[in-house]
Parts: C-alpha cells; structure tokens; sequence
C-alpha cells in the first residue's frame, strides 16, 4: 500500500529522477513525471494522482509556470495536494498559494535534501495541511521592524508563531515544542488576540493570515 | 573743405571790412579833434603873445609918465633930484620901445606899425620937447637967483608953457597907447572867438567820433552776435544734448561762412553719432541675444527649446514678422521645428515642407551657403507660396551644420516694402552655431545616455544570466546531486554505519552550500521583481536589513523594469551602507510617483559624514540613474543622518 500516488514536474531530468527514487524509496507510488506545465496538467488530468510535486521554473519562459500549473490543478482537481518547490521563496507567492486552499505546500527546492522532513511535509500535505517554508517563515517573524508588534509576544509566543506560520496545527506545534496541545491553544488564542488576528478552524487560513500579517507588517 | 575755405575767407573779409570803417571812423573824428587842439593851442599862444606886448606896452608907458613927472618936478622944483626917474626912463626907453616894436611887429602887423609910431612919438616926445626942455629949464636956473620958496609958488610964465607942452604930448602918448591897447583887445576877443568855435568843433567832432563808434560797435556787436555768438551757443547747446544722448538733435543750416560749415559739421557729426549709437545698441542687443541662447545651451536644455528660443531672438533682434528653423530630411522634405514672430505664430511646427523649385531653405540645402530671396513674388515652391500667403515679401536664409553635416536651415522673412536690409545673413548666421551646438549637444547626451543605459542593461542581462545559471544549473546540479547521495545512502548497508553517517554529512554540506548560492544570487540580481513587483521585493530587501525599514511604498506600481531594477539597487546599497557606517536606529524608505517622475527617499538617523564620493557602491547607482536620466542627489551632515533622494523620469522611456 503507496502511502499515495504522486506526479513530478521538472524541466531538469536528473533531479526528476533523483526526486523520483526518494519518493519511491519513501513509500510513494510515482506514477507520471513532467518536463513541463502542458504535460503536468495533461498526466494530472490522465492519472489524478493524489499529490503533485511542481518546481516552479519550467519551460518556456522559466519564470512561474509552476504557479499557474498549480493554480490549474487546484481548480480543476481540488482534492489534489499540491507541492510548489522554487529556487527561492517569497511570502507573496506563498500567500498566493495557500490563497487556493488547503493540501498547499511552498518550500525552497534544497529542502528535498532533508529527506525525513521532507517525506513528512508530503505526509501532511497529504492529510490536509498547509505547509510554508520555515525558512521563509524565518525570515518574516526574525526581520527587524519599526514599532515592531511582535515585541508585544513572548518568545515562546513567538516559537509558537512560527509553527503556525509554517502550516502546523495546534497538535503538531504541541508535539513540536513538547507541551500540551491545551497549553499551544492558550498561546495561539494570546498570539491572535495581541495581534488582532480573528481566529479560524480551518488551518490554512491561519496561515494565510499570520504569512500576511507578517509580510505587512 | 574748400567751401569751407571759401567761407572762412567770407567771414573774415566781414570782420576786416567792418573793423575798417570803425577805424575810418574813429580816425576822422581824432583828426577833427587834433585840429581842433592845434587851433586851441595856437590861440593860447597869441593871447600870451598879447600879454607880452600889453605889458611892454604899459612898460613904455610908464617911462612916458616917469619922464614927464621927473620933468615936472624939476621944472616946478628946478632941483636936479627930480630928474633921477627922468634920467633912467630916457636911457632905458630907447631899449623898451625898440623891444615892444618888435613885439608888436611879430604879433601883428597893424600893432607892429602903431608901436612904431608910438615908438617915434615917445622918441619925438623926449627929443623935441623933454630934453630941450631940461636944457632951458637948467639954462634958466643958472641965469636966475639961486632958488626960493617962492618961486616954487611962481613958477615962470615961460615953464608953464613947456608944461603945458609936455602934457599935449603925453597925452597924445597915452591916448595912442589906449588905442593899441584897445585894438589888442579887440585882436584878443576876436582870437578868443576862433578858439571857442575850435574847441566847439573839437567836441563835437569827438562826440560825433565816439558816437559814431559806439553805433558801429552796436551794429558790429549785433551782427557778431547773429552771426557767430547765437549759432555758437546753438552749437554748444547741441554739443550738450548729444553729450547728454539726444543723438536726434540737429542745427538749422543758416549760418554764414565758417558759422555755416560749424552747423553743417556738427549735424553731420551728430548722424554719425547717432549711427555710431544705433549700430551700438544693435551690437549690445545681439550680444544679449545670442548670450540667452548660449545659456540656453550651456544649461542643456531640450534642442526644441533652443530652436523656439533661437527663432523668437531672431525674430525680435532682426525685427522679422517670421522666422523659421528647418530641420533637413532624407526624402528632400524639411520639418518645420520652430517659428518666431507674429506673423509665424499658426504655422505648424512638426510638419514638413516640401524642398522644390528655388526658394531660400532649397537653395542653402544646394550651396551649403547663406542665401536671400530679393522677392517672393513669382518664386516658386511650397515655401514661397507660404510667405506670399503671410503676406511676405523677401528674406534670407542661413544653413546649420552640425559637426559638418548640413543639419538644417534658419529663415528670416520680412512684410515691410522696401529692398532687403543688407547684412541680414551675417547677423542670422551667428546663431546657427548656437543652435548646431545645441543639436550635437543633444546627440552626444542622448547618446550617452543610450550609451550608458545600454551598458547598464548589458549587465542586468548578464546579472540575471548569471542568476538563471545558477539556480537552473548549479543549484539544479547540487540538489540531485544531493538526491543522488541520499539515494546512496539509502542504500548503503545497514553495517556500514559510518559510511552512511559519512554521505549524511556530505549532504548537509551540500545544503550550506546551496543556502550560500540562495544568498549570493539573490544579490547577484533580484529575481523577485520580475515576480513580485518593486514593493514586495523591497519588503523582503528590508527584512534581511540589519535596522528595522519603515517602507512608505505603494503597492502595485506600474514602473518599467530598468526603473524597479535601479531602485531595488539603490534601496539595497543604502540599506548596506547603513548597516555598515550609519550606526543608525531606523531607515525611512519612501517612493513617490508624480508627474512621470519616480522620486526615491531613503533616510536614516545615523552619524552622518557619509562621502559618497569616496569608492561607495553609490557610484555605479550613479551610473544606472543617470542612464536613466535620472538624478541622485546625498545629503549627509555629520551628526544629521543621511538622505538619499532620486529622481527618475518616466515618461521619456
């Protein structure tokens, strides 16, 4: 039993292949691979894989074809989890993402490499979450601001904000930070309130609020 | 100047001629008064003369007296001692008579002859009667007893006789001396006369002379006056007014002589005075004109400005209803590119006139050379046929040639009637290289604008190959490279547990590297504007800065790549120069759009001192701006922190 059935799209044949053998060793079924947007859309169409793995740069122009693939995919398949991998990431296209939904995930392309981590931001994609780059996440809670309103979170407040940022739910920020799931909705219910963020039980939502907050702020 | 001998010599045989009369004038009335002085004198030396004799006269008289009164007492007396005077007076009367004859004589010839016979009855009297008498009367004494009283008291019958005699006699005497005297008198009075009518004469010859004179002077005097003085001070007075700028100011030709020829020079020396001023002032207006042009030009300004400004000083300074610049085609066509005066105002600048038939722009195309249109009538061709419709009637033509090539034409064009104005063309053609300057100025800048903003592109292109290469290629190696290690591993037996530990390493290295290549790339070139846009490349630019941004960026900004790309150039270097020098606590990023100019502040509230001069990264944004167009512009008082601004226009790209 495949722990799901996956499509790969990327223009670069060897890191494909290599994506393809870490997915396969990992207990996924790869059952289509893409050079392109085009072919990604017709295989998705063709296999309706449960989750699809998209490098963002792809012929022709080599600029956002992922995105648009993924925006595709999503309305045409919106049960389909869908993996966006970019050379760089930047909050305004994670934002766009996790716009389309949940079963969302945004994460810089060298992420693979951590194959554990990896394998389980799929597992949790698979099962409905939301997932932001940590390191993008990183960056927007530890920029430096003027009249900063994070200043008013404690540190663990602030811990606990960059899970949420990152797509995890109050569970696993529990199990994350190795506290009681009780003590993580304290803390999050405190974040939202000094932040004047509305809570929401649909998790990707959160994200999407917190990535925003940060990025606006 | 020989008529103005001639008049010279007019105007001194006036001043010879009317000095002679007074000199004729004033010499007949001394010679009347000088005759009149000699007669004066002459009878002054008569009535001396007189004098003499009437004194001579009454001398010999007085003899007489004595010489009858000693007679007397020595006849009544008979004593000798009375004949003391009678003996002097009878030797001294010969002398005496004999000088008053010869007075008399020398006096007047009537007198001369009654002294003479005064003379003779003086001598007759003593010789006849006196001395006879003496003798008798001593003959009678010796005769007689010695004397007696009394016959002082009875005296002889016989001696009264001879007294008797005696007194005949000097009565006689005495009344022929009343008779001279008288007639002296007489002679006297009617000398006196002759010298009272001389004196008369002398004074009214005088009065006459001096009267005489004083007229001729007063006419002399008045025609000086007229003739010389009044025109002088006309002249003096226009001297004056010239001096003071009248230059207008002129004198009635009327004056006689050299008068005449003083007005004639000064009139003529007032025209040239004038032409002189107006030749000046024409001069100083083109200076000034062509220096506003010059600034113009030195100032960089748009060719179009040059060009309007160049055809409006044409127009003016020329005092052309219309004037013209003319850029030459390719297609025998030339474009209208700006007009001056007012009878050019409706033409339309931009449009292009056909180069045919012989009209001026047609013929300096041909030459190459300055060229004028006597009449636009008859001529033929669009351009003609446009100035007759204005209302033109000639005009001249100068050529441009920039950096020599015959670039275009400048056209002035007149409706005044009358032959052309010579000159013209010089006076056009020292604004052409003005404008040429002002053309080849502007090739040269826009070149180096393209210049340099093809060199910035250049390296953005290459900035953003170098990127792509990266992170399509290198980072694309590394990853499946890591991939392809932790499928090594994955397969690596479970005994070999230090090779496996060995290839995780090698992994994690891997992924170091692969962040190092995220950082350098997103230097190399911001692969986020093309994606996100100016303001969201910022914010992530100012998350990674060291001191918090305040980011005052509209969203959504519509700016041309080469634009967003120099100002997320411009905000990165400050941004890193601040961190490294500014010591401040915040930055203020701002970015306005106005007008089509970008204008970019970025200012902190560091130190301060900043030289942007000294080898900063500021230089080669400098660079990029300025191929923009654009400004930049630091101001960094020491303690005052630093402010950037730039200004990008947007509308001519």
């Amino acid at each position: 039993m495949s722990m799901g059935r996956v499509v790969l799209a990327d223009d670069d044949i060897l890191l494909r292949e290599g994506l393809a053998s870490l997915l396969e060793r990992s207990g996924y079924e790869v059952v289509g691979q893409a050079g392109d947007g085009t072919q990604l859309t017709d295989l998705v169409r063709k296999l309706l894989p449960d989750l699809v793995v998209i490098d963002i740069r792809m012929p022709p122009t080599h600029s956002v074809e992922g995105l648009d693939a993924a925006r595709l995919i999503r309305q045409e398949f919106p049960e389909t989890g869908i993996l966006v991998l970019s050379a760089h990431v930047e909050t305004h296209q994670a934002m766009e993402l996790l716009a389309g939904g949940s079963r969302i995930g945004y994460l810089l392309k060298s992420r693979v490499t951590d194959v554990e981590e990896f394998v389980d931001t799929l597992g949790r994609i698979l099962k409905g979450a939301s997932i932001v780059d940590p390191g993008l996440v990183h960056e927007l809670v530890s920029a430096h601001r003027v009249d900063d309103p994070l200043a008013r979170l404690s540190a663990r407040e602030r811990e606990v904000l960059a899970q949420m940022a990152e797509g995890r739910s109050n569970a696993g920020i529990a199990r994350r930070l190795f506290v009681s799931e009780g003590t993580v909705e304290k803390h999050v219910r405190s974040i939202l309130a000094k932040l004047d963020l509305e809570e929401t039980d649909e998790d990707h939502r959160r994200v999407l609020a917190v990535i925003a907050f940060l990025d606006a702020h | 100047m020989s008529n103005g001998a001639g008049a010279g010599k007019g105007l001194i045989r006036r001043t010879v001629v009317a000095g002679g009369v007074l000199a004729l004038v004033v010499g007949i009335a001394f010679t009347v008064v000088l005759v009149a002085i000699g007669d004066l004198h002459h009878s002054a030396v008569l009535a001396s003369e007189s004098n003499r004799v009437l004194s001579a006269g009454n001398h010999l008289e007085r003899l007489v007296i004595d010489l009858e009164t000693g007679l007397r007492g020595f006849l009544i007396t008979g004593e000798e001692r009375f004949l003391a005077p009678w003996d002097d007076a009878q030797r001294a009367f010969p002398q005496q008579a004999q000088m008053f004859e010869g007075l008399a004589a020398a006096h007047d010839a009537g007198q001369g002859r009654r002294a003479q016979q005064i003379a003779q009855a003086g001598v007759a009297y003593i010789n006849e009667y006196s001395v006879p008498a003496v003798e008798t009367a001593r003959r009678i004494a010796a005769a007689a007893p010695p004397p007696t009283t009394s016959r002082l008291l009875a005296p002889s019958p016989r001696l009264i006789a001879v007294a008797d005699e005696g007194k005949r006699r000097v009565d006689e005497l005495r009344r022929q001396f009343d008779a001279f005297a008288g007639v002296e008198d007489e002679l006297a009075a009617s000398r006196q006369g002759r010298s009272s009518n001389a004196a008369g004469r002398a004074t009214g010859a005088a009065t006459a002379g001096i009267a005489g004179s004083v007229l001729l002077v007063a006419l002399f005097t008045d025609y000086l006056t007229r003739t010389i003085v009044r025109p002088v001070r006309r002249a003096a007075s226009m001297a004056g007014r010239l001096a003071g700028g009248d230059f207008a100011v002129r004198l009635p030709e009327t004056g006689a002589a050299e008068i005449g020829a003083l007005e004639r020079s000064f009139n003529s020396m007032g025209s040239s005075l004038q032409t002189s001023h107006i030749e000046l002032r024409q001069l100083l207006e083109e200076q000034a004109a062509l220096r506003r042009v010059a600034t113009l030009v030195a100032r960089a300004v748009s060719p179009a400005e040059v060009f309007e400004a160049v055809a409006r000083e044409v127009a003016r300074l020329l005092d052309a209803p219309a004037t013209g610049l003319l850029r030459y085609e390719t297609d025998r066509t030339a474009t209208i590119v700006a007009l001056g005066g007012e009878l050019a105002q409706d033409l339309p600048i931009g449009s292009r006139v056909p180069l045919e038939g012989a009209n001026a722009a047609t013929s300096v195309m041909h030459t190459g050379r300055a060229t004028r249109v006597e009449s636009y009538e008859d001529a033929p061709g669009v351009v003609a046929a446009m100035a007759r419709r204005l209302g033109l009637r000639y005009g001249v033509a100068a050529p441009i040639a920039v950096e020599g090539r015959l670039w275009g034409v400048i056209g002035a064009s007149w409706n005044r009637p009358g032959p052309l104005p010579a000159g013209m063309e010089g006076r056009l053609t020292q604004f052409t290289d003005l404008v040429a300057t002002a053309v080849a100025n502007a090739a040269n800048r826009a070149e180096l604008s393209a210049s340099r903003a093809r060199v910035v592109a250049a390296a953005d292109e290459t900035r953003r190959r170098i990127e792509r290469d990266l992170h399509d290629g290198t980072q694309q190696r590394l990853v499946s490279m890591a991939l392809d290690l932790r499928s090594a591993e994955a397969a690596v037996p479970p005994a070999l547990v230090g090779l496996k530990a060995q290839l995780s390493v090698v992994v994690e290295g891997l992924t170091g590297t692969m962040e190092d290549l995220q950082e350098i790339s997103r230097g190399i070139h911001p692969a986020i504007l093309s994606k996100g846009g100016l303001a969201a490349a910022l914010r992530t630019l100012a998350r990674h800065a060291s001191v918090p941004v305040a980011l005052d960026v509209p969203a959504d900004l519509p700016l041309p790549e080469s634009v967003e790309v120099a100002v997320y150039y411009l905000v990165s270097e400050a941004l890193t120069n601040v961190a490294r020098h500014a010591h401040a606590s915040v930055m203020h990023v701002g970015l306005t759009v106005d007008d089509d100019v970008v204008q970019v502040c970025v200012r902190d509230d560091g130190v301060g001192g900043a030289r942007p001069e000294r080898g900063s990264g500021l230089i080669g944004l400098r660079d990029r701006i300025e191929a923009l167009g654009g400004t930049i512009d630091v101001a960094s008082p020491e303690g005052q922190g630093t402010t950037l601004r730039v200004k990008i226009p947007l509308g001519a790209r």
